[in-house]
């Protein structure tokens, strides 16, 4: 896999990553957060959002148009490589804080897919059905994990 | 839930590895997600799993 992304740091246990995404807005703090949700099948839910810059929390429904959403997502898929070979490589679950978010998530995927798909399997839920991700399908979430 | 304490060693990344990285397992947005993904699961079910395991062939 080889895609634009930003430099990011991971925390110690490899749960929790941190990077800035730099664009026409200026520098603003990205953060990757792993959650285990199931054990058996081992899966664990993936939240990203900007950084409280107040409290340090994780915002999810900042809309920053920093136009770099690819370098964004190529960002994410990277941390998901770097987590996936500490914890086993288990199912991830990723879904936008909105259907719109989702859609324009599903829209990156498809745009970089040829290079993820040799790394990562990628599972989109769409008609009551997982099925493996195809580029032009609309789906509700996605599964991802590092082949 | 627990987070997961047992970690494996390290096989590649491109992460640098930071003290200065904190924990955002608290953070309400984290939880919040993490139940809905919990619930969405419950009504959805799990897919089947990665692509070299799947068997396509449904012959018999």
């Amino acid at each position: 896999m080889n895609l634009e992304r930003y430099p990011y740091l991971s925390s110690r246990d490899y749960l929790d990553y941190e990077f800035y995404s730099e664009g026409s807005k200026g520098k603003i703090k990205k953060l990757v957060v792993y959650e285990k949700i199931n054990d058996e099948p081992l899966v664990y839910n993936l939240a990203f959002g900007d950084e409280d810059p107040e409290n340090g929390i994780l915002l999810d429904n900042v809309k920053s148009s920093n136009d770099d959403r690819d370098t964004i997502l190529a960002t994410v898929a990277y941390t998901i490589g770097d987590f996936s070979d500490h914890y086993g490589r288990p199912m991830i679950h990723i879904v936008g804080s909105t259907i719109v978010r989702t859609r324009l998530y599903q829209m990156s995927i498809s745009k970089i897919y040829d290079e993820i798909c040799a790394v990562y399997t990628v599972q989109g839920y769409r008609d009551g059905a997982w099925e493996f991700f195809q580029k032009n399908a609309n789906y509700e979430a996605f599964v991802v994990q590092k082949n | 839930m627990k987070r997961e304490a047992e970690i494996k060693p390290a096989s590649s990344g491109g992460g640098v590895v930071s003290n200065t990285v904190k924990s955002h397992a608290g953070d309400p947005v984290v939880i919040k997600k993490a139940e809905e993904a919990k619930a969405f699961f419950k009504k959805a079910g799990f897919p089947k799993g990665k692509l070299s395991t799947f068997n396509h062939d449904t012959r018999g």
